[in-house]
């Protein structure tokens, strides 16, 4: 694509561009994070993740704010227009996804217990096939690649479908009175929640979709 | 449904070539917007629907012009043409010597409607539809150089109106206007278009956006693009209009 005849103007879109990468690299540094203490039932990092949640606050109201400028003084058309109003609503998912990793951490240490080997044999495909949508869908967005982010929102069904074994699972083990259910409920809320990032990545997997080709792919079927 | 259809127009003013086998439909009661930068040949193609290119002796104009059907290029009176195709230029050109309502009565005049009543009645709907009305009533006898500019280009429009034309040519109608009088004209022709095929030729893309249901994007002569207008200015085809209508070309 050419570059604008306003170089200034260019420098904004990049500038928007760039931000809304480093926002979607740092709450998935938190994700991460704490995918990483629940696994291993250690909640001593925490903090390094609760301190992120403000950078990502704070990083969404400087790029909803550029957002607005952009649309105030530029009147931008066609692909810039997509960039633009995708970038107000990129801000909100990934917004999400960093309070989502902050819950997840406070339920897991509330809980104070490591899920046993039955129960972490379902949830772990759960969680790596939801970090692997959310890396896929921010690389979607930082490479402009419709491909990828086509690929990711075909996946949020496995993601589905492995909250729906954990479900089962918990409920197994609840039934046979080998869980207890204070424990049982945290961690179908962890699921759920899970299963929300999934959720998170194929919106955002979507608005690339719809910022690179101007087809609006929501609410059908991948 | 398409009230103009245009076929492979050329127009070649001595060696210059300004329009090449462009071929557009133009929907009944819609506006059309014309967009591309300078020199493109919007002018030349809306000039060319009324045949204003008849008197440049160095004009050579090839291609059809169908106006429901009738081929326009081949019509022997010109100015029963220009009856039905009315134009609206880009700075207002109000007669200075005469009045207000004069102005108005003039094509009627000149199309040999005399009978003082239903002229009368006429000149009040035109003004009325060209929503000047309030602000002109008390003074219909007074010089139109007394009004604002936007008021002025409102009369134009009056005047093309008086004649009841089928299509309306508005060639820039804005581009000598404050944002005030811009928003009123714009605001007329959306009214307009329930009863008129309106086109517009215009440099300023949200204008085009803002008013028109049709886009067609020209570059050196050519028709590049041609479309629903929100789908121009969100997805366009065309590289090349995705360039321009971003601020990208050059």
């Amino acid at each position: 694509m050419n570059q604008h005849t306003s170089r200034q103007y260019e420098q904004e879109l990049q500038d928007l561009r760039e931000r809304l990468i480093a926002m979607g690299s740092t709450v998935e540094g938190m994700i991460i994070q704490t995918s990483d203490m629940l696994e291993h039932g250690n909640f001593s990092s925490i903090e390094e993740v609760l301190q992120k949640d403000p950078v990502a606050n704070q990083m969404e109201l400087d790029i909803d704010a550029l957002c607005v400028r952009l649309l105030a003084l530029r009147q931008p058309a066609a692909s810039d227009l997509r960039l633009i109003t995708m970038g107000l609503k990129l801000t909100k998912e990934l917004e999400r996804i960093g309070d989502i990793a902050v819950n997840i951490a406070k339920r897991g240490r509330a809980c104070n217990w490591t899920p046993g080997k039955a129960v972490w044999s379902e949830l772990h495909p759960l969680i790596q096939q939801t970090l692997r949508m959310i890396h896929g869908s921010l690389d979607a967005l930082s490479k402009n690649n419709v491909t990828e982010a086509q690929q990711i929102r075909s996946e949020d069904d496995v993601a589905d479908d492995a909250e729906k074994k954990i479900i089962h699972k918990l409920i197994e083990l609840l039934q046979a009175q080998s869980m207890p259910v204070d424990h049982a409920t945290s961690l179908l809320t962890i699921a759920k929640y899970y299963e929300r990032l999934a959720d998170h990545s194929t919106n955002i997997a979507e608005m690339v979709i719809y910022m690179m080709t101007g087809k609006d792919v929501r609410h059908k079927r991948a | 449904m398409s009230h103009i259809r245009i076929e492979n127009l050329s127009v070649q003013f001595g060696d210059h070539q300004a329009l090449r086998d462009v071929s557009i439909d133009v929907k009944r009661h819609a506006v059309t917007a014309i967009i591309g930068p300078s020199g493109c040949g919007k002018s030349t193609l809306i000039r060319s629907i009324n045949r204003m290119h008849d008197t440049i002796p160095t004009s050579a104009v090839s291609g059809k012009i169908f106006l429901d059907g009738e081929d326009v290029l081949k019509m022997s009176d010109v100015t029963a043409l220009r009856r039905r195709v009315g134009m609206v230029f880009q700075r207002p050109n109000p007669f200075p010597t005469m009045s207000i309502y004069d102005n108005v009565a003039a094509g009627l005049r000149l199309n040999g409607k005399q009978n003082r009543r239903e002229m009368e009645e006429r000149v009040v709907k035109s003004i009325t539809q060209a929503a000047l009305w309030n602000e002109v009533k008390d003074r219909l006898h007074k010089s139109p150089m007394s009004l604002s500019g936007g008021q002025q280009q409102r009369l134009c429009i009056a005047r093309a109106l008086a004649v009841q034309p089928e299509v309306l040519l508005l060639d820039e109608p804005c581009s000598a206007l404050d944002p005030i009088a811009t928003a009123r004209v714009e605001e007329l022709i959306d009214e307009l278009k329930s009863r008129f095929t309106i086109v517009m030729v215009t440099h300023n893309m949200q204008q085009a956006a803002r008013t028109s249901q049709y886009t067609a994007f020209m570059y050196m002569g050519q028709l590049i693009e041609y479309g629903n207008t929100t789908e121009l200015f969100t997805k366009p085809k065309v590289q090349q209009t995705e360039d321009y209508i971003t601020g990208r070309f050059g």
